[in-house]
C-alpha cells in the first residue's frame, strides 16, 4: 500500500436474493496508489462500487473512509466526503451541456441556497461564475474545453468517458472509483486513459479502476485485487497477481488460454484472442 | 468566460419582459370587462401551472393534489381575513385545544384581517410545510408513490372543505373580503386587480426563471435526466424533491389566495380532483421543465373552451384525448414544438 490508508474495505457481504454477490470482501488503499479491481464477468466488481459509493447498502461489513464509517450514508453524503466515481455504461445527464455536466458534480464543493438563488443575489452570482470557470479548467485539462458548450450527449464515446471522470473531479475527491474506464475505447485513446488516470493519481487522488483491459490494469496499478464468485481470490503486485496460477484458473481458465513458462516472465497466461483474456 | 447558461437566462428575461409589455398594454385594446375576468382567472392558473411544472418538469414526480393545496389558500383567505369568520367557536369546539390556543389564534386571526398580506404568507407557509409531510414519505421511494399520496390527499381535503361546515361554510362556501393593502381594498371589478394579479405572475415567473438557472436548478436537471449519477455527483436527490413540491404547493396557495379575493367567495367545487387534472393536462400540452410550458398550455386549455362552448359536456373527455396526443406526438409540449421550430428557422438562417 502507497501512502496512508484512505479507505479499508472490511468484510462486506451482500446477496441478491439467493445469488451471493459479494462475500466477506475485505481490501485497502492508500492515499497515492492505484488499486486495479478485476475478476471476471459477475465477480461482483460493479457491486463493490455501488457498496463503496452508496447506491447500495450490504448486508453486512463496514466502508471506513478517512478513518470514519461511511457504510449507512446516502450517495451524496459520500460524494461530499471525497468519493466520486464513474459509471460502467457512461451516465451523463441528456440535455446539459458538457461545462454544465461538470458544473453539477461541484454540487457538494458549493453553497448557493434556494433563497439567495431565487433572488440571484450578488453572492450566487459570484459563486456561478466561479463554478463556471473551475469546470472550464477541469475540461482544459481534459483537452477538451473547446466542447464546453456542446451537448453531452453529442460527444463521440471516448470524450464522454473523459467527460464522466471530469464530473467525478469537479468534486474534489479524494477516491476516485473508475469503473471500466478504458471500455469501448480505441488503441490511442486507451493510452490516453492510463496516462489521464496516472496523472490523478500523482494529484494525490487515490483511484480504484475495475477494468477488462489487462494491459492497462497491469500497467497502471499499483497494486491489483482480484475477485471471483463474489469472494477475493488473490491480491498483490500486478506481476504477482498475473502470475498467481489460481487467478489464471479462475480468470483466464477457459480453453482459449493457457499457462505458459517462459524463462525471463515465469508463469504467464497466453490467449488466443489477443485480448488478455477479457 | 460566458457559459451557456449565462445566454439561457437572458433569453428568459427577454420572454418575460415582452409578456410584461402585453400584459400592461392589453387592457388598452380590452375594455370588455369578461375578457378581463378571462385573462384575470388565466393569470391565476399560470401561477398554479408554474408551480406544477416545477415539479413535473424538474422533479420528475406528479401531483394530482396541486386543487387542495390551491383551494387551501384560498380557505385560508376566507379564514384569516373574513372579520365575520369564527375560527375561535370552531376551535373551541375541540374539547382538548387548550384556552390559550384558542385564544392566540384569535389574536392572530384579527391581525391577519388587518394584514393580508400576512394572512397570504401564513397560507403559503402552511401548504408548503402540508407538502413536505406527504413528501416526505412518498418521495422516499422510486417510482410514482408521489402522484398516489397527493391523490388521495386531494380528495381528503375536499371533504375537509365540504364536511367541516363551522370553519368552511360547508357546500355553499362562505364570502371573502376584498384585498386589503396598503389602507386600500382592492376591488376585483377594476384594472387594479387585473394588474396586481399579473403583477403576483411576473415576480413568480422571475423567481422561477432565476431557480432554474441556479445551481439548485441544475441540480434539479441532473435528477430529471438520471437520479443515481445526480445522487453520486453529490446532489441531494430527496432533499432537492421535496424543496421543489413544497415551493410547488406554496405557488398554488399564492393562487388560491388571489382566487378567494378575486371571486370574493369560496366554495369546495373549483378545488376537486378534476382540476387538478386539468392542471396536469395544461402542463403537458404546454410542456415539462419548461417555464414558458405552464404559459402556453394554460393559455391553450383557458381560451380554447371559450370558443368551444358547445362542447362543455366534453370537456374532460377532450382534455382526456389531448393529453394523450401530446404524450404521444409532442412529448415536450407546445413549448417544445416552438423550441424545435425554431431552432430549424435559425439554423435555415445559416
Amino acid at each position: 500500500m502507497r501512502g496512508p490508508e484512505i479507505i479499508r474495505i472490511a468484510g462486506v457481504t451482500k446477496a441478491f436474493g439467493g445469488v451471493l454477490a459479494l462475500s466477506e470482501v475485505d481490501a485497502r488503499v492508500g492515499q497515492d496508489e492505484i488499486l486495479g479491481l478485476i475478476g471476471p464477468n459477475g465477480a461482483g466488481k460493479t457491486t463493490l462500487f455501488n457498496v463503496i459509493s452508496g447506491i447500495i447498502a450490504p448486508d453486512r461489513g463496514d466502508v471506513v473512509f478517512d478513518g470514519k464509517p461511511i457504510t449507512r450514508l446516502a450517495p451524496h453524503q459520500i460524494n461530499a466526503a471525497g468519493i466520486a466515481r464513474t459509471f460502467q455504461n457512461v451516465r451523463l445527464f441528456p440535455g446539459m451541456t458538457v461545462q454544465e455536466t461538470v458544473m453539477v458534480g461541484m454540487h457538494s464543493r458549493t453553497r448557493a441556497g434556494l433563497v439567495s438563488g431565487l433572488l440571484k443575489l450578488p453572492s450566487e452570482r459570484r459563486e456561478e461564475r466561479a463554478v463556471r470557470d473551475r469546470a472550464l479548467s477541469l475540461l482544459h485539462d481534459l483537452a477538451m474545453s473547446d466542447r464546453a458548450s456542446d451537448l453531452a450527449s453529442n460527444l463521440p464515446f471516448g470524450k464522454m468517458r473523459a467527460l464522466e471522470i471530469a464530473r467525478a473531479l469537479a468534486s474534489e475527491p479524494r477516491l476516485l472509483l473508475l469503473d471500466e474506464p478504458a471500455a469501448g475505447l480505441n488503441h490511442a485513446e486507451t493510452d490516453r486513459m492510463a496516462d489521464t488516470i496516472r496523472g490523478i493519481r500523482d494529484r494525490g487522488i487515490a483511484v480504484i479502476v475495475v477494468e477488462h483491459d489487462m494491459r492497462l490494469v497491469m500497467e497502471i496499478s499499483d497494486r491489483v485485487v482480484v475477485l471471483n464468485q463474489g469472494r477475493k481470490l488473490a491480491e498483490g503486485l500486478p506481476r504477482e497477481v498475473q502470475n498467481n496460477p489460481e487467478v489464471i484458473a479462475a480468470y483466464l481458465g477457459d480453453a482459449a488460454c493457457h499457462v505458459k513458462d517462459t524463462p525471463e516472465r515465469g508463469s504467464v497466461a497466453e490467449c488466443a484472442d489477443g485480448e488478455g483474456g477479457a | 468566460m460566458r457559459g451557456p447558461k449565462g445566454r439561457g437566462m437572458k433569453k428568459d428575461y427577454v420572454a418575460l419582459a415582452a409578456i410584461t409589455a402585453l400584459v400592461c398594454g392589453l387592457p388598452l385594446f380590452v375594455s370588455n370587462i369578461y375578457y378581463l375576468s378571462v385573462l384575470t382567472i388565466i393569470a391565476i392558473h399560470i401561477i398554479l401551472a408554474l408551480g406544477l411544472n416545477l415539479v413535473m418538469g424538474y422533479a420528475g414526480q406528479i401531483s394530482l393534489g396541486h386543487a387542495a393545496f390551491y383551494g387551501i389558500g384560498a380557505y385560508m383567505s376566507l379564514i384569516l381575513t373574513s372579520p365575520r369568520h369564527e375560527l375561535t367557536a370552531w376551535l373551541g369546539e375541540f374539547s382538548w385545544m387548550p384556552e390559550f390556543a384558542v385564544a392566540a389564534a384569535g389574536a392572530f386571526q384579527h391581525f391577519t384581517a388587518q394584514h393580508m398580506i400576512a394572512a397570504a404568507a401564513f397560507a403559503a407557509a402552511f401548504t408548503g410545510a402540508l407538502a413536505l409531510i406527504v413528501g416526505i414519505p412518498t418521495l422516499k421511494l422510486k417510482g410514482h408513490y408521489l402522484a398516489m399520496a397527493t391523490l388521495g390527499l386531494g380528495i381528503i381535503i375536499q371533504i375537509v372543505f365540504i364536511e367541516e361546515i363551522a370553519l368552511t361554510g360547508g357546500p355553499t362556501g362562505l364570502s371573502v373580503p376584498y384585498f386589503r393593502i396598503l389602507g386600500r381594498d382592492l376591488d376585483p371589478n377594476t384594472l387594479s386587480y387585473y394588474y396586481a394579479v399579473w403583477l403576483v405572475v411576473i415576480a413568480l415567473t422571475l423567481l422561477a426563471i432565476h431557480l432554474v438557472h441556479s445551481r439548485l436548478g441544475r441540480a434539479l436537471r441532473a435528477i430529471r435526466a438520471d437520479e443515481t449519477a445526480a445522487a453520486a455527483s453529490g446532489v441531494p436527490v430527496m432533499r432537492m424533491k421535496l424543496m421543489v413540491f413544497s415551493i410547488s404547493a406554496m405557488y398554488a396557495s399564492v393562487a388560491g389566495t388571489l382566487y378567494a379575493h378575486y371571486i370574493t367567495h369560496v366554495n369546495p367545487s373549483p378545488f376537486g380532483f378534476m382540476f387538478s387534472v386539468k392542471l396536469v393536462t395544461m402542463v403537458v400540452v404546454g410542456g415539462m421543465g419548461s417555464i414558458w410550458g405552464a404559459l402556453l398550455g394554460v393559455g391553450l386549455l383557458d381560451v380554447l373552451p371559450q370558443f368551444l362552448t358547445v362542447f362543455e359536456d366534453y370537456e374532460m373527455l377532450i382534455f382526456g384525448a389531448v393529453l394523450i396526443i401530446v404524450m404521444m406526438t409532442a412529448p415536450r409540449g407546445l413549448a417544445g414544438l416552438l423550441d424545435a421550430a425554431w431552432r430549424r428557422a435559425a439554423g435555415e438562417r445559416k
